[in-house]
């Protein structure tokens, strides 16, 4: 059940993410042509939003194998469910982007680097 | 592996999530779209990844804007919610007085955001206006039109005349659920007015302090309609706070970019802090469990 599980949520996630960029690549026009010229869409953000889709299917498989959110008290005091633990990681992830555009003069994708490994140590350890 | 839940409940609230992705989530999405890229021509659009972010993070004039924004809405939380508690204490308890006080407490709140700043507008002004005369009549320097000063006691007033109703209607009802028996226990106590409030009153009234607080801060934060129509950011840029700013970058220079980055910026600030309370609230509830 476990690895029917994470290969399906592997492939749904690749599906996902890998889709507005083949889109994009085949058809340019394709954002106008689906009536959401208005939302100057680019491959990047399309790329970008559907990686978060992707988690937040990846997160809805999950809870469907094992129901439940698995609460778990952590190192911040807080009672935090599966949920809890990727809107943390998102957020900081957010906020980790954000400070090293303000203060850092090195490229974005360290700042990514380390809002994955903050995920991480959120979903080990919060 | 036991289902504690009725996943057919979700089904329900489809509709809603439906709404919600409609007006909330789809034009967010557009506008981290925006924040990416530059448009000097309605409906082309080049990428310039995340310059409008280093731009707006290093530029003076949002640092202004946004410690502005924080100076105002801490001084209306700290102002507005000691009195919405006061004024809620001292409101009687039931009868006709009790009604009287309570319709008179949700006027303000029936009152459009427009209309609040051009009441004040015209209160406030020092030639006819009944506050800002006044105040010259009695000696005081006194024109929010030309003073940062006399602008920022105008727009602190408005908002504590607007908004401490708010406080005072969740903190009566955190009040009126207090059971009698607490009183009568205190009183047979000997217990002091004070001690009353600060150990019965006080922790009971907890959780809708926090809604309370959590809405003024969003509230507050996001102000834009009373300062605008009362003193349109002024005198210079003296009570413009953050949608004032951004406002002024969206639609008066039409820098859609940086509006959109400031707009990302801003919402993850209010993401965070309601995230903040949210848990806070909830860990309150946990712990009563």
């Amino acid at each position: 059940m476990s690895a029917t599980f994470t290969r399906l949520a592997v492939a749904a996630a690749a599906v996902l993410v890998t889709a507005p960029a083949l889109a994009q690549a085949a058809d340019p026009t394709i954002a106008e042509r689906l009536g959401l010229g208005w939302m100057a869409w680019t491959w990047q953000t399309a790329v970008f939003f559907a990686a978060i889709a992707a988690s937040l299917l990846a997160m809805t498989l999950w809870e469907w194998v094992r129901p439940g959110g698995h609460p778990r008290h952590g190192v911040l005091g807080l009672t935090t469910t599966r949920g809890d633990r990727l809107f943390i990681s998102l957020l900081a992830a957010a906020y980790i982007h954000l400070g090293w555009l303000a203060l850092a003069t090195g490229p974005l994708w360290m700042a990514s680097l380390i809002a994955l490994a903050v995920a991480l140590l959120v979903f080990l350890f919060v | 592996m036991t289902k504690t839940e009725n996943n057919r409940a979700w089904f329900l609230v489809l509709p809603v999530l439906l709404l919600v992705a409609m007006n909330a989530i789809l034009p967010l999405m557009t506008v981290v779209n925006y924040s990416l890229q530059e448009s000097f021509i309605a409906g082309f659009w080049d990428w310039v990844g995340t310059r409008h972010y280093q731009d707006v993070l290093a530029s003076e004039r949002f640092h202004a804007a946004l410690i502005r924004q924080f100076a105002f809405t801490f001084i209306i939380l700290i102002i507005e919610v000691p009195l919405g508690v006061a004024v809620a204490l001292a409101m009687p308890k039931k009868g006709a007085w009790a009604s009287l006080c309570l319709v008179l407490m949700a006027l303000p709140l029936l009152i459009p955001w427009n209309v609040v700043g051009a009441i004040w507008n015209i209160f406030a002004l020092p030639e006819i206006g009944l506050l800002g005369w006044g105040l010259n009549a009695l000696g005081f320097d006194y024109n929010y039109t030309n003073q940062p000063i006399s602008a920022w006691i105008t727009v602190i007033l408005m908002d504590v005349w607007h908004w401490t109703s708010l406080v005072v209607l969740l903190a009566y009802a955190g009040l009126q659920s207090i059971d009698e028996a607490y009183y009568r226990a205190a009183k047979i106590d000997g217990a002091s007015r004070w001690a009353v409030f600060r150990y019965i009153q006080l922790p009971k009234m907890k959780t809708v302090l926090i809604i309370a607080f959590l809405l003024r801060f969003i509230d507050s934060f996001m102000i834009y309609t009373e300062p605008f129509v009362l003193t349109g950011g002024g005198p210079g840029n003296a009570t413009t706070f953050l949608s004032i700013d951004l406002v002024k970058a969206a639609v008066g220079e039409f820098n859609l970019g940086i509006a959109a980055a400031m707009s990302i910026i801003y919402f993850l600030m209010t993401l965070l802090v309601c995230w903040l309370f949210f848990t806070l609230m909830t860990k309150d509830k946990e712990g009563q469990a």
